[in-house]
């Protein structure tokens, strides 16, 4: 069995979403006083000095620079070649990087896309309710009572709750209260997708943490293109089908 | 008594008249002073603490004297500073280097928080056991006034009460040097007490002003013409850079300038939360597929199964050493040489077998090892990992059953590639020496070939090879003899001349003993000191915050040029150890017995130990020779940290470092440095430690 089946995940794609994050500076120079980089076939303290050495090199703006990305039209061209079915485009906007992803996995109720490079979202009915990868993932979420109302493209309020890991990996747990609005109707067409839509706004509060979903829902209640928050690392991502 | 507590009542009835407020907490600051402790004043202590668990580093630079301050939020009230200091031209009796070295510590303890109107209160001791050249005492209060303007108003005993002084609470003893390391506790709060005060201004997010009034009058070093104190007054600002630097300049005293830069690092909040670990594999749910046992019949189909069962594990970085196969259960053997949390690794082995196993297989439990020794077994239902893989994890921690597993290897398959292996890795290394007064930092750098062989489950040979390319750290000179065997003083002979050394060359066996006993027994050349054979014992059971451990040792000291010779110095030396997790990220050890040079006596240690690996402690060591024949600092006694390097990376590695200050290296209270003692192998994988880091299961 090859790592592409087991994952259900295709190589070969284009696409990259490297996280994009340093590591601070001031935690690695710290490291790499302590630890310098090596070889070898032991598997941890080797390849670690090696990733903490790269670490500095990179914070101070030297080391290997990551290739560039291929552009997002040519992402999509190449994702739409390679596979049929569906296919979602994900921009994250405060790392500047965009991928395709596509439907790996199914289980209750939670459908997991996923990037070439193993990042994982997992969406209920196009709404996230967690990310694997990305460096300060959502870790859970209910968001059945919000799901609901922009389904059925309503306005009323509803409770959602996200969990997330801290640095000092305790369950970050936030009640966000939300109220959920149409703000009406829009076209929504990108690469093989076109749909007419009701476009939702959903206003989150709780704490420290605020921000404002858009939803574009089809007729059927499908969500085609959305703007949704993923955390305090992540920010907003757009999602947006590249297939109807 | 009663006049201090006169003089506190004067600064107390007007902290009391005001309400008491209901919305109380720490006041912190992100400021420091010239003695490394959190403070938005200059050279004065205020009430202030820094956000808990913070950690700083400062260098300040004034009247050619420059303080090197390691601190610490022990506690949200808490906070305790390390200090090396080189004062240039100090004239200390019966001390001829130009330069003067000394260490301190210190503590404070905001015992008051800051109300509506009442300021936050604080005691401080300054250099408590160190030899006294900074020794202070002081009660200091600091309020808030918005969002911009602190200020603060103490009264200080000791340097803090030698300026300006308006009262005088018994005698203080003038003893100044001595062997230091123990607490001066006849002299605090005692003789000449003055008062001290500042505010501090925070003009945007970089940038802050401060201005204080001093009552240390520096008379030691005005004496020595090292400043002339011509004002109290001392002034200056503060810059914050990005990620926890600032830079301070100031004007003290009426003529001087000093300069402090600062670095501030927090465990508790990693560059990357929850990490940047690659998203594991999801699970495959069985849906209404038929469950019946056909498979089993087939030949082919285990092996194709365990196959597939090996390829996902090492998907996820682990290593499978054996497993069991039935129908309907599978148990899997799994080595750990990636995740940090037991949770995580336990989380992805068993996603990762429901891709692998046929329907019928309902039971899937995972047994975590460390040289092939099961250190637990965690057994879930495979429809519970359906049913609540997008749930909250706690909701998996309940469902699981954890035990011991100390019969987890009965009937299983060894996998053919598990033993014997060969693991080595060739890096470079830096070795460090601080604090000889001729060389405040001495080190060597060279290459470390080190190779372990795992001849069988249990059994493994390891062996350790260091080429030296550079280094000062043989200029070292021997310490006074103190009487006692050299079994650590004389360290620096073992790199004198010495371009190549064996650190160890060992056999070591690890196994199990019995439900709850886990064993080990070591021989070679254990460390650079001293080789023979080591055996050790540990009770722990697996749900249990308390671990009790055995070891004896026989060694004899090894010759200085680290080849296989040894010196005709012999000891059985051994402890008996307690470790307690206190819980809140507190943990305690005590060990007992018999050290290296035939003392007998205790240490105990204490620990503030982060989920995510971090470890901040201090130890201290008293044994039955007496404090003159120890020598220099009494007693042997230090601070240590640990950091992962999983949480500087933000990607999961089971590498960490760690680092020690210690006292003067000496040959009392000297423990036997043998690797892989148990405790800290086996309690990971336990349930006190994985329920701490449990939100990493679907992680």
């Amino acid at each position: 069995m090859r790592q592409g089946r087991a994952t259900g995940m295709a190589t070969g794609m284009a696409a990259g979403m490297a996280t994009g994050i340093k590591p601070a500076f001031l935690s690695a120079a710290l490291a790499a006083m302590m630890a310098l980089a090596g070889c070898g076939n032991a598997p941890d303290r080797a390849k670690a000095n090696k990733a903490l050495a790269q670490g500095v090199l990179q914070s101070v703006g030297l080391g290997a620079k990551p290739a560039p990305a291929p552009s997002e039209a040519a992402q999509v061209a190449g994702a739409m070649a390679e596979k049929s079915g569906d296919l979602r485009m994900v921009r994250i906007a405060v790392r500047n990087v965009a991928a395709v992803v596509y439907p790996v996995q199914e289980n209750q109720g939670v459908r997991l896309w996923a990037s070439a490079d193993q990042r994982g979202f997992y969406f209920r009915s196009g709404v996230l309710v967690a990310t694997r990868g990305l460096g300060g993932d959502l870790m859970q979420a209910d968001v059945g009572p919000s799901l609901a109302l922009v389904q059925a493209r309503k306005s009323g309020s509803a409770q959602r709750v996200h969990r997330y890991l801290t640095g000092d990996n305790q369950t970050d747990l936030r009640r966000l209260s939300c109220t959920i609005a149409p703000l009406g109707r829009e076209a929504v067409q990108y690469a093989a997708m076109s749909a007419q839509t009701v476009k939702m706004r959903e206003t989150c509060e709780g704490g420290q943490t605020r921000f404002e979903n858009l939803y574009w829902v089809t007729g059927s209640g499908k969500i085609v293109r959305s703007l949704q928050w993923q955390g305090d690392l992540g920010g907003m991502i757009e999602f947006i089908d590249i297939r109807n | 008594m009663s006049r201090l507590s006169k003089l506190l009542c004067g600064t107390c009835s007007v902290v009391l008249m005001a309400a008491a407020s209901p919305q109380a907490e720490t006041l912190t600051t992100s400021s420091f002073n010239m003695y490394g402790g959190p403070s938005s004043l200059i050279d004065m202590p205020t009430a202030e603490m820094a956000p808990d668990a913070q950690f700083t580093a400062t260098i300040g630079y004034f009247a050619d004297t420059t303080r090197v301050t390691l601190s610490f939020q022990i506690a949200p009230r808490l906070s305790g500073s390390f200090r090396y200091s080189a004062v240039n031209g100090l004239n200390i009796p019966g001390y001829t280097l130009p330069t003067y070295y000394d260490r301190s510590f210190d503590l404070r303890y905001q015992f008051l928080d800051e109300g509506t109107y009442r300021p936050a209160m604080a005691v401080g001791l300054r250099d408590f056991i160190g030899t006294g050249l900074y020794g202070s005492e002081y009660l200091v209060a600091t309020k808030s006034l918005g969002d911009k303007w602190r200020v603060t108003g103490g009264l200080g005993w000791g340097r803090l009460g030698s300026a300006g002084s308006f009262a005088s609470t018994g005698t203080r003893p003038t003893g100044f040097l001595g062997r230091g390391g123990l607490p001066s506790l006849n002299k605090f709060f005692r003789g000449d007490v003055a008062a001290f005060g500042g505010v501090s201004y925070q003009h945007s997010d970089k940038l802050r002003f401060k201005l204080e009034y001093s009552s240390d009058a520096y008379a030691q070093e005005a004496g020595d013409g090292l400043l002339t104190r011509d004002s109290a007054f001392n002034f200056g600002a503060e810059y914050a850079f990005a990620q926890g630097a600032q830079l301070g300049v100031y004007a003290m005293h009426g003529g001087e300038v000093a300069a402090m830069v600062s670095f501030a690092t927090n465990p508790k909040i990693a560059p990357v939360p929850g990490s940047s670990d690659l998203a594991p594999l999801a699970v495959l749910p069985r849906g209404k597929s038929a469950r019946d046992l056909g498979w089993t019949a087939d030949p082919a189909a285990p092996s194709q199964t365990v196959a597939n069962l090996k390829t996902l594990i090492e998907f996820e970085g682990l290593r499978l050493e054996s497993y069991k196969l039935t129908g309907t259960s599978v148990r899997l053997v799994v080595r750990n040489p990636r995740f940090e949390a037991g949770s995580q690794l336990l989380g992805r082995v068993a996603r990762g077998a429901t891709r692998a196993l046929p329907a019928s297989v309902e039971t899937i439990t995972v047994v975590q090892t460390s040289h092939g020794v099961p250190l637990s077994s965690a057994t879930f239902q495979r429809s519970d990992l359906e049913k609540y893989e997008y749930a909250p994890a706690e909701v998996m921690y309940d469902r699981m059953v954890l035990t011991g597993g100390a019969d987890a290897l009965e009937g299983t398959v060894a996998m053919p590639d598990a033993y014997p292996r060969f693991e080595w890795a060739l890096t470079p290394y830096v070795s460090v020496s601080m604090f000889d007064p001729e060389s405040p930092v001495r080190a060597d750098a060279g290459l470390k070939l080190s190779g372990d062989y795992h001849i069988a489950s249990g059994w493994v040979a390891s062996g350790e090879i260091t080429a030296k390319l550079a280094g000062n750290r043989d200029d070292l000179k021997p310490s006074k003899s103190t009487g006692l065997p050299l079994v650590r003083s004389d360290f620096a002979e073992y790199s004198r001349g010495q371009k190549i050394a064996m650190p160890n060359l060992t056999l070591a066996h690890y196994g199990r003993l019995g439900d709850n006993l886990y064993s080990r027994v070591t021989a070679g050349y254990l460390e650079q000191g001293f080789a023979g054979v080591s055996g050790e014992v540990l009770w722990k059971p697996v749900d249990s915050r308390l671990a009790l451990g055995a070891e004896v040792n026989y060694v004899a000291k090894r010759a200085y040029d680290n080849a296989f010779g040894l010196q005709d110095y012999t000891v059985a030396t051994g402890h008996g150890s307690v470790y307690y997790d206190l819980g809140k990220g507190y943990h305690a050890q005590v060990d007992a017995g018999r050290y290296l040079a035939g003392d007998w006596g205790a240490t105990i240690a204490i620990d503030r130990e982060f989920a995510n690996g971090w470890k901040v402690g201090a130890y201290a060591t008293k044994t039955n020779i007496s404090a003159a024949q120890f020598g220099e600092g009494s007693f042997d006694k230090g601070i240590r940290f640990t950091m992962p390097l999983a949480w500087a990376l933000g990607t999961s590695t089971r590498a960490k470092t760690s680092a020690s200050v210690a006292s003067l290296t000496r040959d009392g209270g000297a423990r036997l440095r043998v690797q892989g003692r148990l405790y800290e192998q086996v309690r990971g994988a336990h349930s006190p430690e994985m329920a701490k880091s449990w939100g990493k299961f679907w992680r």
